[in-house]
């Protein structure tokens, strides 16, 4: 009997680390992706991949139109990384909410409204920096949940 | 104790409007419903919306919803509306808010008539069909079809009758009404050109911006403190009312009830005015934020960036001082 409960507590080990490791690899594409369009210009991917609520620096946006607006807005700034680098991707924490605002709102967020399998991924280019919020949607896919620019 | 007592009234607001409850009819595009409960998900034909829920079309998005009996409301694209309900006169009245955006009201034998806010701005309708669009800027425009409006600014009112229009800046009385030939107004460049005034003068309307908010942080404090005195004075009575051994049925309804009942108003007008606050923050200041900074991202030492982020902390300041202690994690 303990053998089959240590058995059952491995795989479910086994599976619960598999789905961290395959949806941090997603994530890490997805960043890799969203790079590169930014590095081509292209403004419209990262958009179609985002979702609502969305955290921009210290804003909690909720409406799909002002999440359009940043990325036009970002397009329309001539905004570029050159020689992109993802230099980390790690799981959300709550700890986070510190490095956008530190916020009763924000650390709300944080704490209650960050799914599950949720990342940030750290791309550096050459003078300017992005961090993006990463996470698993309902259709099991990688959506932009956040982002964060800046120079270095 | 005030989050449980909170958290009462919000558990009962929505089987209390039953009454008076919005079905989604017609969906176009991008529409979302935000909870009171914090849940926010796509709408769906058919689904209700409720009192303290907030309806979020995309730039894609259009709405229309049928409130009680044959009354309609339309949401144009890239438009916040909230849905809400205040206590006045010893009455509870409904609030539909236009934060941002356009929305099209035609009103037909309410129960209730409801009021009509804009951050700059409250009408009072008498069976009617009208037009109301906030742009960013917080102007807000006013366009009657039928029956009257009566637009409230500043302490200034005008009594729009029909094809007559106002627009009333935010913080200053209403502007000269005008008469609207049909078909004559366009919406979409209205909005545009009082986005525009943004852009041209950033600082001074997200100043005006925060002279909106702290008027509403004295509403809701002057609420708040009613609601603290009302509280003790119900606490004295239920006190009063374990020691009686006669009459306490009628003791209860006659001192307890009434002051449950005020304290209950006290709590749902000082909460109007906190999410009033928030739907301004979480709804202009953001769309502001997000063309600023993306604006001046390769120049971000510019003076003009830097003004509109001292004023942009100075909103955000007193907000987080005194609108969040009014807030719960739901709301965010």
């Amino acid at each position: 009997m303990l053998k089959k409960i240590i058995l059952i507590f491995f795989v479910c080990l086994f599976i619960f680390s598999s789905c961290s490791t395959i949806y941090k690899n997603r994530s890490e594409r997805v960043a890799e992706q969203v790079a590169s369009s930014i590095v081509q210009g292209d403004f419209e991917h990262p958009f179609n991949s985002s979702t609502v609520p969305f955290i921009f620096d210290g804003e909690i946006l909720i409406s799909m139109s002002t999440v359009s607006n940043l990325w036009k807005g970002l397009e329309k700034s001539t905004f570029t990384l050159h020689s992109p680098v993802i230099t980390s991707i790690t799981p959300i924490d709550e700890t986070d909410y510190l490095m956008f605002r530190d916020s009763w709102e924000m650390k709300v967020f944080f704490s209650e409204q960050i799914p599950q399998y949720a990342y940030k991924a750290q791309i550096e280019g050459i003078e300017k920096e992005m961090l993006l919020l990463l996470y698993r949607n309902d259709d099991k896919e990688i959506a932009i949940m956040g982002l964060m620019v800046g120079n270095k | 104790m005030i989050n449980k007592f909170i958290l009462l009234i919000l558990l009962f607001i929505p089987t209390a409007i039953c009454a008076q409850q919005s079905l989604f009819d017609y969906l176009e595009g991008d529409v979302r419903i935000k909870r009171s409960s914090g849940e926010m998900f796509e709408a769906s034909l058919g689904d209700y919306i409720y009192i303290g829920d907030s309806v979020i079309t995309g730039y894609d998005g259009y709405a229309e919803l049928t409130l009680g009996n044959s009354s309609k409301i339309s949401i144009d694209k890239e438009t916040v509306f909230r849905y809400s309900q205040k206590e006045q006169q010893k009455e509870k009245r409904n609030i539909f808010l236009v934060v941002l955006g356009k929305i099209g009201f035609k009103f037909d034998k309410l129960l209730q008539e409801p009021e009509i806010r804009t951050p700059a701005t409250i009408a009072g309708i008498r069976g009617t069909e009208f037009t109301v669009i906030t742009a960013l800027d917080g102007t807000s425009l006013f366009i009657v079809d039928e029956g009257a409006v009566s637009v409230e600014s500043e302490g200034t009112m005008v009594v729009l009758e029909q094809l007559e229009g106002v627009e009333v800046p935010i913080g200053e009385t209403p502007g000269e009404k005008f008469d609207v030939l049909v078909g004559q107004i366009d919406y979409d460049s209205w909005l545009d050109e009082n986005n525009e005034n943004f852009y041209k003068d950033p600082i001074n309307t997200i100043k005006d911006m925060t002279l909106k908010l702290e008027d509403f942080v004295n509403e809701a404090d002057s609420f708040f403190m009613l609601y603290e005195r009302n509280s003790e004075d119900l606490s004295s009575k239920r006190e009063e009312l374990k020691d009686k051994t006669e009459d306490r049925e009628d003791f209860y309804k006659s001192e307890v009830f009434p002051r449950e009942l005020e304290t209950g108003n006290n709590i749902l007008n000082y909460r109007f005015f906190a999410l009033s606050s928030l739907s301004l923050r979480r709804h202009v200041i953001s769309e502001m934020y997000v063309h600023m900074k993306t604006k001046y991202l390769l120049d971000l030492e510019n003076p003009l960036y830097q003004s509109f982020l001292s004023e942009y902390e100075k909103f955000l300041r007193i907000y987080e001082q005194s609108v969040v202690k009014y807030l719960v994690e739901s709301d965010i």
